[in-house]
């Protein structure tokens, strides 16, 4: 049997086997009925069967445990878990014998043993037996390096080694897509929206344990992945908790930031650390993994150095009626007082009432003022209110505002609900 | 990596972008991107080097001892869940094979790539052959039993027997068929008696096959070579036999196939796309029918007493044929004097595809590793040792059988090829009512229930699961429509009837539990699609059907959210068998709940836990497999291999016929594999064992011999 004969022979063998979870054993159901033919035949060798569920022999699914079949792939965030076996496979007893088990990556180089002590003697046909795991960081090739040091009968010191090679995989793409809403009507201000879509690009079915979204000191966040139902918090994904392979998901998410940053409108600018997604998952047999992505960062919408918010705005207006409209006006600079003047120009729709170009007088920074307006739509449907522009005198800059909010106009016959 | 990068990016806001993964924690870590060195001065601080080493750059040294790590060919789980998926095996084979070989330099030859026989200690390279040598096996080449090779196999699958003169192409050209949208593919085209269906193409050859031989050696002129076992077959052909499939595939006998007249069109089914011309082939009448009746007559032979049609048969018999079959048994009623033209290629022509299929591979591994003396004790039961007289016939008459018994032994492809010629179950001659005169008065499937729920599964298998749903549908709808025919007070056909209401109570119950197996097989189809949602949905209907089973089913669907990883979900669902058994009691409903209790366990990682209930379990019921085996199993996990095996073998000693189990085998072979270099020497013994107990169905993939 021998074909390449091994350059020394060692009283030692070592054997490793990565441990994934069992896996359950299915069998194949083959029934018939009492007149066929066969009679209880089949029926009877399917109760025969271990494997078969008892009573209820047509499920598929049993419950006899299996071993794991191969290596299988291992992914970033999971736990590589693996049997080193070393057997005494000779007729003699060896002393101190020490085994170590390394793992390699691309960047360091780990010991997972247990326990480094050595093993005083090991009788023939007698095994040393350690389970190793660890929470695989990195992506790419790993190296298991276990290494046997012991010593004979004769007392010669012998020494083998051997390598296990295996890669690591990305279990999920993520990708992530935010939204400012200025929302500047309510009393929240500055929310941020985040939509993550997490893929699932394993050859196997994964249960999103847990996906949150750990928020940076700036922010609060609010999940939306779950509706409340009769009082009870139904996730939006319902029965479908876990993501088939290539299965994309999406989760949304709703940052705010918190008062202290809120109010200074000014802090929050540029690019922003949002937070970051922690992800846990499980597979076979509650296999568990999990991710976190590095800090989501986002840029915040540029408000220029003057910001102009709406405070308040109908939202049905009649034809060729008047309405009022509340503007907030915010010196965003960070030392400049500003000196602005008001225009307002007409648009096809939209007629603003009142005098164009006057004076709004001195604006601190980080002050705001707030500036009623009136104005009317000559066309019905519904109508982007445009036109507004502040310019600052001191640096003869122009800020445009267009299309700052929307309002329903109906013609006057049909009543306006206020 | 490149978190650390992302601190400098300033990524578009509103663009969707791609944010680098990390793992949780640990972040700082890991952006050095060194590329590692294996080169002399880490490795070399180790002292005993020179033991073993010489001063080749170890980088070389490394690659020369690459391995895969781990172990273990196919499990009986691959070949018993989910064989009919070779394409999936391939693919598993495949990313493993590149692993062993890709990362090493081209030139760099692997050092053993020899299979596990090595006993020498210490052998520098020995641990590969744990490895991938047994593992990358495609399943194809595992199945010894083969004399036939792979491409031998495959060969009558392209090529059309000689008996089908028609070229494929042809066939589409002339005839535009209506195409059904899944490929044609010209291997579909192969059989003179193609049934009606768009049967889906195997997608791997049969594997273990021996060129089939055409039908027309069967069923038209005298072939010269008859095999020992289709001889024996032939043997029913001409008699009995035949009446359950088909008078012309009985008719060989006279020279020619009586002239038929009478093209009454009115029942003359559309022909299917697929077929080729010789759909000209001379259509059949029942006439010949009469002798083999008065052969019957007066016997007491249960066939005899078949004919004749009782309450029973037509409770069991029930069927609702397809529009064009309907029309076809309406004209032969309409026309009593047989003389009703129908397509010969509605009519199914079943015939053996294969002799000795199989052949016996628990004795050829015997051969290879125990020598002829060992092997010669050995003894299977083949064609050969059942007597040809109707004492044998009556165990191997009925197709269903067969076919039944070939899927038992794992032979789909064989199963699906004998399976072709009766199509999709519903051709007329199917039907006793095509017999008026063997058959007076007696309606209804010849075809029984079972046999349409193991044509519908086998295709699963095969890996085609979504036919396999297909077929199963047709099933439940024939089903739900007989349900509802009864509780309309109607027949079980939708006739009016003169039933007792036990009667009706009692085809009540049957057509519910026939529509409850369907259930069954779909939820089972579903779970091998890996559509979880859908087949834990069908399982919770199975238990409307068979409520006593609700205990098993509802931990079952606990252990399919098990297997999602939705741990949570499986608890919920094993509370609630606690709650259902907790009514009934009972040692059965103690184990199922521990059993439970203890797959939670697992899903927690807790294998010392879950080590504790299987256990408990043994206190109740020592002898049950799947605690012991599952119990061993969690001791591997916790590190104690020595006494894992232990559990296993006194087990398989203890009542070997009860133990020797597919799974069982699995796990003691993976165990000697990791426990010594000797693992060889254990496995024959377990092979010597195996070879006293069990059936040639026995999967001896198990024992990672080969």
């Amino acid at each position: 049997m021998e074909v390449n004969p091994p350059k020394q022979e060692h009283l030692l063998a070592l054997k490793v086997m990565r441990l994934t979870k069992p896996t359950l054993f299915t069998n194949i159901p083959v029934t018939c009925e009492e007149k066929d033919l066969p009679g209880d035949l089949f029926n009877q060798l399917m109760r025969d069967d271990p494997s078969t569920v008892n009573g209820a022999e047509v499920l598929m699914l049993g419950e006899m445990l299996t071993l794991p079949q191969n290596f299988g792939n291992i992914f970033l965030g999971e736990t590589f878990s693996s049997y080193i076996s070393v057997h005494n496979d000779s007729n003699q007893v060896v002393k101190d014998i020490l085994v170590k088990a390394d793992l390699q990556t691309s960047s360091q180089r780990l010991n997972l043993s247990a326990s480094n002590a050595a093993v005083a003697e090991l009788k023939p046909d007698c095994c040393i037996d350690d389970v190793i795991h660890h929470e695989v960081k990195e992506i790419g090739t790993h190296i298991l390096v276990c290494a046997v040091s012991y010593t004979t009968q004769a007392g010669e010191k012998m020494y083998f080694r051997k390598f296990f090679k295996f890669q690591v995989l990305k279990p999920l793409d993520v990708k992530t897509k935010f939204y400012n809403a200025e929302s500047d009507l309510s009393s929240v201000t500055d929310e941020v929206f985040l939509e993550a879509q997490i893929q699932n690009i394993t050859t196997s079915p994964m249960f999103m344990e847990k996906v949150s979204l750990e928020p940076s000191i700036m922010y609060n966040v609010t999940e939306l992945n779950s509706v409340s139902q009769a009082g009870e918090c139904v996730s939006t994904f319902r029965s479908r908790a876990y993501l088939q392979p290539m299965d994309t998901r999406q989760y949304l998410y709703c940052l705010k930031p918190k008062k202290e940053f809120a109010e200074k409108a000014g802090i929050i600018k540029g690019v922003t650390v949002i937070g970051k997604l922690d992800i846990v998952w499980k597979t076979n047999l509650g296999e568990r993994g999990r991710l976190q992505t590095s800090q989501l960062q986002r840029m915040a919408p540029g408000y220029g150095d003057v910001r102009l918010s709406l405070e308040a705005i109908p939202d049905t207006v009649n034809l060729e009626e008047p309405f009022h409209i509340t503007c907030k006006i915010t010196n965003c600079s960070s030392e400049r007082t500003m000196d602005l003047v008001l225009e307002m120009c007409n648009t096809n729709s939209i007629h603003w009432c009142g005098i164009s170009g006057r004076q709004l007088g001195k604006l601190h920074p980080s002050s705001s003022l707030c500036l009623a307006l009136t104005l009317l739509s000559s066309v019905q449907g519904l109508q982007s209110v445009s036109g507004l522009r502040l310019t600052d005198t001191f640096l003869k800059r122009t800020y445009e505002y267009d299309d700052i909010a929307q309002v329903c106009v109906v013609s006057s016959a049909i009543k306006v609900e206020s | 990596m490149e978190d650390a990068r992302g601190g400098e990016e300033t990524p578009a806001p509103q663009a969707p972008h791609l944010p680098p993964l990390a793992p949780a924690e640990e972040q700082g870590l890991l952006f050095q991107e060194e590329t590692i060195d294996l080169g002399g001065d880490e490795f070399g601080s180790e002292e005993n080097e020179s033991a073993s080493e010489d001063s080749t750059p170890l980088v070389d040294k490394l690659n020369e001892h690459m391995m895969e790590s781990v172990l273990i060919s196919d499990s009986p789980n691959n070949s018993e869940g989910d064989v009919g998926d070779l394409g999936q095996v391939r693919e598993e084979a495949e990313p493993r094979g590149e692993g062993d070989s890709g990362p090493e330099p081209a030139g760099t030859p692997s050092p053993t790539s020899e299979a596990d026989g090595d006993c020498a200690p210490g052998d520098a390279g020995e641990d590969e052959a744990v490895a991938p040598g047994s593992g990358g096996a495609p399943r194809q080449d595992a199945a010894p039993e083969t004399p036939g090779s792979e491409a031998e196999a495959a060969h009558p699958e392209q090529t059309p027997p000689a008996a089908d003169p028609v070229p494929v192409c042809t066939i589409f050209s002339q005839r535009a068929p209506p195409a059904p949208g899944d490929g044609f593919e010209p291997q579909m085209v192969k059989s003179p008696s193609f049934g009606g269906t768009s049967e889906a193409p195997a997608r791997t050859p049969p594997q273990a096959v021996q060129p089939s031989p055409s039908l027309s050696t069967f069923f038209g002129d005298a072939a010269a070579s008859h095999s020992l076992a289709s001889d024996f077959f032939d043997s029913f052909t001409t008699s009995a036999f035949v009446s359950v499939s088909n008078p012309s595939a009985g008719s060989p006998t006279p020279a020619s196939p009586p002239p038929l007249a009478v093209p009454g069109t009115e029942g003359r089914p559309e022909p299917v796309a697929t077929r080729g011309p010789q759909a000209a082939a001379p259509p059949v009448s029942p006439e010949p029918f009469a002798h083999i009746q008065a052969v019957f007559a007066g016997s007491d032979d249960p066939f005899a007493t078949a004919l004749s049609m009782s309450e029973m048969d037509r409770r069991n018999d029930a069927w609702l044929p397809g529009e064009a079959t309907r029309g076809v048994l309406r004209a032969v009623a309409a026309q009593q004097r047989g003389a009703v033209f129908v397509d010969k290629e509605k009519l199914t022509m079943p015939g053996l595809r294969f002799d000795n299929i199989q052949g016996d591979a628990v004795k050829d591994l015997m051969l290879r590793f125990l020598g002829e003396k060992a092997a010669a004790k050995r003894q299977v039961l083949n064609a050969s040792s059942v007597e040809p007289s109707f004492v044998g016939l009556k165990q191997l008459i009925l197709w269903f059988v067969r076919l039944a018994l070939l899927v038992k032994l794992g032979l789909f492809q064989n199963a699906e090829m004998e399976f072709e010629p009766f199509g999709n179950l519903d051709q007329p001659d199917l039907y006793y009512e095509y017999y008026p005169h063997v058959y007076p008065g007696r309606r209804g499937s010849m075809v029984p229930f079972s046999m349409r729920i193991l044509h519908a599964e086998l295709q699963q298998y095969l890996g085609n699961p979504q036919e396999s749903l297909d077929r199963l549908h047709r099933v439940k709808t024939v089903c739900s429509k007989i349900l509802a025919n009864l509780e309309q007070g109607l027949a079980e056909d939708g006739g009016t009837s003169s039933v007792t209401p036990e009667g009706r109570q009692a085809s009540i119950r049957l057509w519910r539990s026939r529509l409850g197996r369907v259930m069954y097989s779909m939820a089972n189809c579903l779970l091998l699609m890996k559509d979880y949602v859908l087949a834990v949905e069908a399982y919770h209907s199975v238990i409307t059907y068979y409520p006593e089973q609700q205990p098993q089913l509802l931990s079952g669907i606990g252990r399919i959210a098990l297997q999602i990883g939705d741990i949570k979900t499986a608890e919920k669902y094993f509370q609630d068998v606690e709650k259902v058994t907790q009514k009934s009691g009972g040692l059965q409903g103690k184990i199922t709940v521990l059993m439970n209790r203890a797959f939670l366990y697992l899903g927690q990682n807790n294998f010392a836990e879950a080590h504790r209930f299987f256990t408990e379990i043994l206190r109740m019921d020592p002898a049950n497999a799947v605690a012991n085996n599952n119990a061993a199993v969690c001791l591997l996990y916790l590190g104690k291999l020595k006494d894992s095996l232990r559990q296993l073998e006194a087990m398989v000693q203890q009542d070997p016929r009860h133990y020797l189990h597919e799974s069982v085998l699995f796990n003691l072979t993976t165990m000697y594999e990791l426990e010594s270099s000797r693992s060889m020497q254990k496995k024959q013994s377990l092979l010597e064992a195996v070879a006293s107990k069990e059936g040639d169905s026995f999967n001896t993939q198990c024992l990672k011999l080969a």
